[in-house]
């Protein structure tokens, strides 16, 4: 299964080079404590766009999303789809209200609507928690990209991928970052795309065939066939989109991102050229799960399915255009893997050490250590545990459904105090910090079982159990939104008394509420 | 007060002088911020003023997801109900794939674009009402 390497360790070296070359650049531009967090917020709209998809197109977007079209056939389809709907999600209920709100972070805009420290601290645990949930899958995807294109020990990627991201991350704060993620959005489009037009081109002239259809599972080709191991596709198809839909704005990196926009209006911009960008990507890769399935009938033992991407160029040509194709594919994944794990890191590293570190550093040393030194030891927190996590747990579920899973708890926990926090006047401190622990609960208790795969396998009741589990949302955030909802109107004392203030500030254009 | 006086011949009129501030370059305060200052101080204008706002912008958001949603959670009812829609072909490529894999996203962006005219819109009049 070892191809023809070297291809593929150039280029996932130039895009390792080229990340870090790209964050010392900014790194002579970032002075100050703000440029640190959220580049001085100066960043214009396109720019800014392109850097939340290069952000968010993660290994799930380039190599899971491909997988599991794949293994489980035509409802994978709605992946993609739901993380582009995601953002229009964001954008009519939250991007401009949370812009003007002026929070760095999800635990800045939960103290400044609800003032409230304890909530705060609530959402900073869970911030940190969804972040390395997701960072996960990117570290382990680093691994077996590594492993696929080179035969190379999993540790090397996952360890490789870890150690440019921090330096990158450390040395230059979110303003290289931000240059460093546009560029990364358009070099993941051409890597994607390029060779996805070759490989077409190819399946053109070899007649058109199509992939077998009916197999012993079921048909592939077809939606709601339950074609793998997936029962219940009807409700794991609605779940997963809800999940999708509601959880992209409750993840920690997405919403920091839109802190670098100047205003309001131009955090709405921003998402329109978002949706407009991951559209023009997530055409890309079902294509390669589709080729697989006529090409590669089975895969090598040994091989999980979201490596798919990177085993269909040999498998349809072979000879040193396979391996070119598949070097592009594999610089593509890295940079896929490094622009996910920093903003990630980013993100967390920012709550880590506004609400954990800063002050206790401060207190300790007497003011003598500047923030960004704070900020870079909050970053190495931040990648260390969950790199720990993905070199000590071996991957059980597949890359995509660990980053939906992280979707999942970000849609019962962040996104109800978001959208609530936005439109509600009556939203009590209590109220909202129910919802988040219920959601928070019960969504991670799931995950927690399905990683472990506690649920075994089996027909009926253990399969609807299983399924429930694997694509909470649909029952997780329905429950959070009630809850906040109820204990709100149950407790109106707690309501904050200048919530209808707050509100303006979130809602009146910048020319009204600054007086201006 | 004064006893009255008679009017004289005023002497050579004052020269009129220039009195300039040294801080002309200083912003000068606004002299009149009457729908913000309602608006902030939450008085009973502002408060009919701020439901006014967050309601036409809760119903455009509303209609534009209801829109979306509609369309996206119709695609897979389509497909249940209509067995024949699962097994069609556009060419070589199966309908499904050519739904959900390319045609979604068009619709998704001019969604967006709706939702980003509208909100502008309504921004706007807004500002136009407070501002009056």
């Amino acid at each position: 299964m070892t191809l023809d390497s070297s291809w593929a360790t150039v280029a996932i070296l130039l895009v390792c080079l080229a990340t870090l070359g790209v964050g010392a650049l900014g790194l002579r531009l970032s002075r100050t404590t703000s440029d640190f967090y959220v580049a001085g917020r100066t960043v214009s709209a396109p720019l800014n766009a392109s850097a939340i998809g290069g952000e968010y197109l993660s290994a799930a977007s380039f190599l899971g999303v491909a997988g599991l079209v794949y293994s489980v056939g035509t409802d994978m389809l709605w992946l993609p789809v739901g993380y582009t709907v995601g953002y229009l999600v964001l954008l009519v209920l939250v991007a401009a209200p949370l812009r003007r709100s002026g929070a760095y972070t999800i635990p800045d805009f939960a103290q400044l609507r609800l003032a409230s420290p304890r909530l705060r601290r609530l959402a900073s645990v869970l911030v940190i928690a969804i972040g390395w949930l997701y960072l996960m899958p990117q570290f382990q995807g680093a691994g077996l990209a590594l492993r696929t294109v080179t035969g190379g020990s999993p540790a090397v990627g996952t360890f490789l991928v870890a150690a440019v991201v921090l330096l990158s991350v450390a040395a230059g704060g979110m303003r290289s970052i931000t240059l460093v993620q546009a560029m990364q959005y358009w070099l993941k489009l051409a890597a994607i795309a390029i060779p996805a037009f070759v490989l077409v081109w190819l399946w053109a002239r070899q007649g058109q065939p199509l992939p077998p259809a009916t197999s012993p599972a079921g048909p592939f080709a077809e939606p709601l066939a339950a074609y793998a191991m997936r029962e219940h596709a009807t409700y794991s198809t609605y779940s997963t989109i809800l999940a999708l839909c509601l959880g992209t704005m409750g993840l920690p990196h997405v919403l920091v991102r839109f802190y670098t926009n100047p205003d309001g209006r131009a955090a709405r911009c921003t998402t329109l050229f978002v949706i407009g960008l991951l559209g023009l990507f997530y055409v890309f890769p079902p294509v390669y799960g589709m080729l697989a399935r006529i090409v590669l009938p089975s895969l090598p033992p040994g091989t999980r399915p979201d490596s798919v991407v990177l085993l269909l160029p040999t498998a349809m040509v072979g000879g040193s255009l396979g391996d070119l194709l598949t070097a592009v594919l594999a610089g593509g994944a890295f940079a896929a893997f490094l622009s996910t794990a920093s903003g990630l890191t980013v993100s967390v590293a920012g709550v880590i050490d506004q609400d954990l570190l800063a002050d206790r550093i401060a207190r300790w040393s007497g003011g003598d250590i500047p923030r960004t030194v704070s900020f870079r030891l909050a970053s190495v927190v931040a990648v260390a545990v969950p790199y720990a996590a993905a070199s000590l747990l071996s991957p059980t579920v597949a890359l995509a459904d660990t980053v939906a899973l992280a979707f999942a708890i970000a849609a019962s926990t962040l996104c109800p105090l978001l959208v609530l926090g936005v439109w509600w006047r009556r939203l009590s401190v209590r109220g909202a910090a129910s919802g988040l622990i219920v959601g928070g609960v019960l969504s991670s208790v799931a995950a927690g079982l399905t990683f472990f795969g506690v649920v075994p396998a089996g027909g009926g009741d253990a399969g609807w159990w299983r399924t429930l589990l694997a694509q909470p949302a649909a029952w997780t955030v329905p429950t959070a939104f009630l809850v906040a909802v109820v204990v709100s109107l149950a407790t109106p004392r707690s309501v904050p008394r200048d919530a209808a203030r707050t509100l303006v500030r979130l809602h009146a254009p910048e020319e009204l509420s600054d007086g201006r | 007060m004064t006893e009255p006086t008679t009017p004289r011949p005023a002497p050579t009129p004052p020269r009129r002088v220039r009195i300039t501030s040294p801080r002309r370059g200083a912003r000068r305060r606004a002299e009149r911020r009457p729908g913000s200052v309602e608006l902030t101080e939450q008085t009973g204008l502002g408060e009919v003023y701020l439901t006014a706002l967050l309601r036409a912008q809760l119903r455009l958001s509303l209609a534009v997801l209801l829109g979306v949603v509609g369309m996206l959670a119709g695609l897979p009812a389509v497909f249940l109900l209509l067995p024949d829609a699962r097994s069609a072909m556009v060419g070589p490529v199966p309908l499904a794939w050519v739904v959900v894999g390319v045609a979604v996203y068009p619709v998704v962006y001019a969604a967006a674009r709706l939702h980003v005219r509208q909100a502008e819109r309504i921004e706007r009049e807004f500002t136009d009402l407070v501002r009056r």
